[in-house]
């Protein structure tokens, strides 16, 4: 064997051995490592729980130090993730504010950072501050799309006042119902916008401003379960929008802020009228909130307009079609 | 002789070429790289961010399984540690609060914190 031949079969030797022991025997060991070295698991706990130290901190030079050389992209995702947990588990406006603006920072523009990340924007709620008991289940993202009023039920002329919808307005509910928008649908759903009517100045002269109420406690009740969603998720359909998928058949109380009291509205899933095909009544309802109206003056006249399309069913609940117009005078 | 020193040398150039292979361009990620490896400073703010979290998410199993990464023994001891020497080192109470609250809701009782739990104690 020539001597080149030699020294290859030496180093492939020594290549062969010298692997097994990098490899196998005395394989890499990292120490003294920093967060961008971990693995991607550890990585995205430790940004999670940056982002739960900022929200609850606020110190925003130590987080930057936190997540330093760290992808924008991997917090990015963390950071949106956090802020709908630390949403749907109810926490502090403060904390959420500061969710929202560190999820900004690195870039995330979801419907929660719209939301709370505008700071003056977002009207304070007693609700919101309020942390939410966990034993129900929270479902502060909506995800099923608006009640479209596409179609077009044929209102029928016969219904009788005397089918009175279920009495949303009570001597001390400070919600009332402005209108109720019934369609069909093969998923049925309770759909609701909460809003605001105020007096706003322009120029001199007072003007009423309609705006819709972020941040407010929906409750949905039935016999053995509850739902709750957070207005304001879906800002494209308005800041107090908040929906809820029902269970078609089954009878449910909503609530606003929380599930205690008289409920603003007693339903129960029907199914369409044999005429408007198959399908399940869906409501939309427009909620106004007049706490403060109610504050002002004691004789205030509500007179709040139902209107739905469909048709009269058997039981007294307002999945028939009516226009009906109520006036009524809260006792002072 | 010669041929020995030719062989001694391929020897020696495959094992230095095995050692770049298997340390530096293609290592066996055999082990997580996990928060037990980084330096001692970066695991004190590991453990202050896990208490601070578990204020946040009130999630004590959470709160172990992360701890529990840093191959503590017992799991609870970075932990009881950190607060003690922040305790000791007279650290801010806001500091040290989050630290107080999570070694008592793992019931950890020691004689230095305990003057700082009677105290967090709603």
């Amino acid at each position: 064997m020539k001597l080149w031949g030699v020294a290859v079969v030496g180093l492939l030797l020594g290549l062969v051995v010298g692997l097994i022991v990098t490899w196998f025997v005395v394989p890499l060991e990292y120490y003294d490592t920093y967060p961008p070295m971990l693995d991607a698991s550890y990585r995205h706990e430790w940004i999670r729980m940056t982002a739960w130290a900022y929200g609850l901190e606020g110190d925003w030079e130590r987080t930057e130090a936190r997540l330093l050389n760290l992808e924008s992209s991997e917090i990015r995702v963390v950071a949106a993730d956090v802020l709908e947990q630390a949403t749907a588990t109810g926490q502090p406006l403060e904390v959420l504010e500061r969710l929202a603006e560190f999820a900004a920072a690195y870039g995330v523009s979801t419907p929660g950072v719209a939301i709370y990340g505008q700071g003056d924007a977002v009207p304070a709620s007693p609700a919101a501050g309020t942390p939410v008991a966990g034993a129900v289940s929270a479902q502060a993202t909506p995800t099923r799309a608006p009640v479209i009023p596409s179609l077009t039920l044929t209102p029928v002329p016969t219904v009788t006042p005397s089918l009175t919808p279920t009495p949303p307005v009570t001597e001390t509910s400070a919600i009332r119902i402005i209108s109720q928008t019934l369609t069909c649908a093969t998923e049925p759903s309770i759909a609701v916008s909460l809003e605001l009517s105020r007096t706003i100045e322009v120029r001199g002269r007072e003007q009423q401003e309609i705006v819709g109420l972020p941040m407010r406690e929906i409750w949905l009740l039935w016999d053995d379960g509850a739902d709750r969603a957070i207005t304001g998720f879906r800002p494209d359909l308005g800041l107090g929008y908040a929906d809820f998928v029902v269970i078609p058949g089954r009878s449910y109380n909503l609530y606003i802020d929380s599930p205690y009291g008289r409920p603003v509205l007693a339903v129960q899933v029907e199914p369409c009228p044999p005429d408007e095909g198959t399908g399940w009544v869906s409501r939309y309802l427009v909620l106004r909130d007049e706490t403060e109206a109610r504050a002002v003056s004691d004789t205030l006249t509500v007179t709040p307009t139902l209107t739905g399309t469909g048709a009269p069913a058997a039981t007294a609940l307002p999945t028939a079609t009516l226009v009906l117009t109520q006036t009524v005078t809260p006792v002072p | 002789m010669k041929r020995l020193a030719f062989f001694l040398g391929g020897v020696l150039l495959g094992v230095g070429l095995a050692v770049l292979i298997g340390w530096v361009l293609l290592p066996l990620q055999q082990q997580d790289v996990s928060p037990d490896s980084m330096r001692d400073d970066y695991q004190g703010e590991y453990v202050r961010l896990v208490a601070v979290a578990y204020r946040a998410e009130g999630d004590l199993v959470a709160a172990e399984r992360r701890l529990r990464e840093l191959d503590g023994t017992p799991f609870t001891a970075p932990l009881v540690d950190l607060a003690e020497v922040w305790v000791d080192a007279g650290r801010s109470p806001d500091l040290v609060a989050p630290l107080a609250e999570l070694v008592r809701a793992f019931g950890v009782d020691t004689p230095a914190m305990a003057p700082y739990l009677q105290e967090v104690t709603p």
